[in-house]
């Protein structure tokens, strides 16, 4: 079975993983229902609905009922403050390369001795 | 109090006794508060209505007052209609005078709108859905009586009267465990310092005005599983590595400064720590 490709989480991130309902009509990944946006009618992620409103709308807490609000927020709170969201999951997605998630990979390759390697590791983020 | 929010029991209780203390899926936790925040705004809204249509009426009673000492002529007619206009005033200006009354003894502080809603829909993004949260709110100002722990009265020969009132408010707390196994506790105190100064003015009016400055005094524990995470400088024991922070905002408006506070220190905790294992 499919299962959602969002991740949830402001201070640490995990993979979604609720069956899929529908695909984002921007970014096409499958996502479940409480991941759609119900502003846009369903058809966007709420990354991508985040996203968009976010080039309006600065960070804050206007509309914290709008189910992409958290979204919105921490699309902003981490860009602006620097933030890395510890990721537990075990999904490399593209989607997130604007932010810089740490992972167990990325820490280890972030401690360990001459790892700053360039051997194809899907799974290490942002360290780019 | 009739209202248009529609509000269960529950919330029309939590709205007299203005004293939260709930360990609820977060989900039911959101909805109590949502509720409980439009009932403000309307509420909010429903008091400026009562101040405005209370300076109309004042100023009513004063025109109708000046008119009434007019003879119009010996028109009696026009006269009894200015007695009538400037009587139904002065019930108007009571009435919404009594309004304001009551609908500010019922107002919730903006804190919960500004700092708790935001805060917890926030963490719900950490929590397994349907985990459950303890939260515990106090919706009272925090200029009330109970919370005052000093008062002076400085001497300054520039004014007739001032007094400093500080008070402390312990508004807003609670403890969940988190989707990664981190247990969270927080605590928001805010302390106020109210300066109400009294002054007479050349022309012998005496004229008050009020100050505030807010001290937003925030503290998180954060307890991270040594099963996934490592830290660095931080007391453990076998199961879990504590972090604690505490941190203070000063401001003279509070806005959403309390959601600020415990976001950054959270964040700040958690930057602290490395993944060891995948949880
Ligand atoms: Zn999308
Ligand atoms: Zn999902």
């Amino acid at each position: 079975m499919e299962t959602c490709k969002a991740k949830r989480g402001f201070f640490s991130l995990r993979d979604c993983g609720e069956p899929v309902a529908k695909k984002c009509a921007l970014c096409s990944r499958p996502m479940c229902t409480h991941h759609l946006s119900p502003a846009s009618g369903y058809t966007r992620c709420l990354d991508c609905d985040a996203r968009q409103a976010e080039q309006k709308v600065a960070g804050g807490t206007a509309n914290v009922n709008d189910p992409s609000w958290p979204y919105r927020y921490r699309s902003s709170y981490w860009r602006t403050r620097g933030y890395s969201p510890i990721y537990g999951g075990y999904y490399y997605d593209p989607y997130y390369n604007d932010y810089d998630f740490r992972s167990f990979d990325s820490d280890m390759a972030r401690r360990g001795p001459s790892t700053a390697s360039d051997s194809g590791d899907t799974t290490g983020f942002g360290d780019s | 109090m009739k209202t248009m929010t529609p509000l269960s029991p529950e919330q029309q209780r939590l709205a007299q006794s203005m004293l939260i203390n709930v360990n609820r899926p977060i989900d039911d936790v959101l909805a109590l508060l949502r509720g409980l925040s439009a009932l403000d705004q309307e509420l909010t809204a429903r008091r400026k209505n009562a101040s405005k249509i209370l300076g109309v009426s004042i100023v009513i009673v004063f025109i109708g007052l000046i008119l009434a000492r007019k003879s119009f002529g010996g028109a009696h007619f026009a006269h009894y209609i200015v007695v009538a206009l400037t009587v139904a005033a002065v019930i108007a200006a009571i009435a919404s005078a009594v309004m304001y009354k009551r609908l500010k003894k019922a107002d919730l502080t903006d804190d919960l709108t500004n700092s708790a809603i935001p805060f917890l829909t926030l963490l719900r993004e950490d929590m397994n859905s349907g985990g459950t949260i303890h939260v515990k709110i106090d919706l009272r100002s925090a200029a009330i009586n109970e919370k005052k722990v000093k008062e002076n009265r400085p001497k300054d020969p520039r004014f007739t009267k001032i007094i400093e009132s500080f008070f402390v408010n312990p508004w807003f707390s609670g403890n969940v465990v988190l989707a990664d196994g981190t247990r969270l506790d927080w605590e928001v105190i805010d302390k106020l310092l109210q300066r109400v100064r009294t002054k007479r003015n050349p022309r012998g009016k005496y004229k008050t005005k009020t100050k505030e400055k807010w001290h937003v005094v925030g503290g998180v524990t954060v307890a991270f599983p040594t099963k996934q995470y490592a830290v660095a400088d931080a007391s453990a024991d076998e199961k879990r590595h504590t972090i604690k922070l505490k941190r203070k905002v000063k401001t003279d408006s509070k806005g959403s400064s309390a959601f600020d506070v415990l976001v950054d220190m959270i964040a700040e905790a958690y930057g602290g720590v490395a993944v060891a294992r995948r949880s």
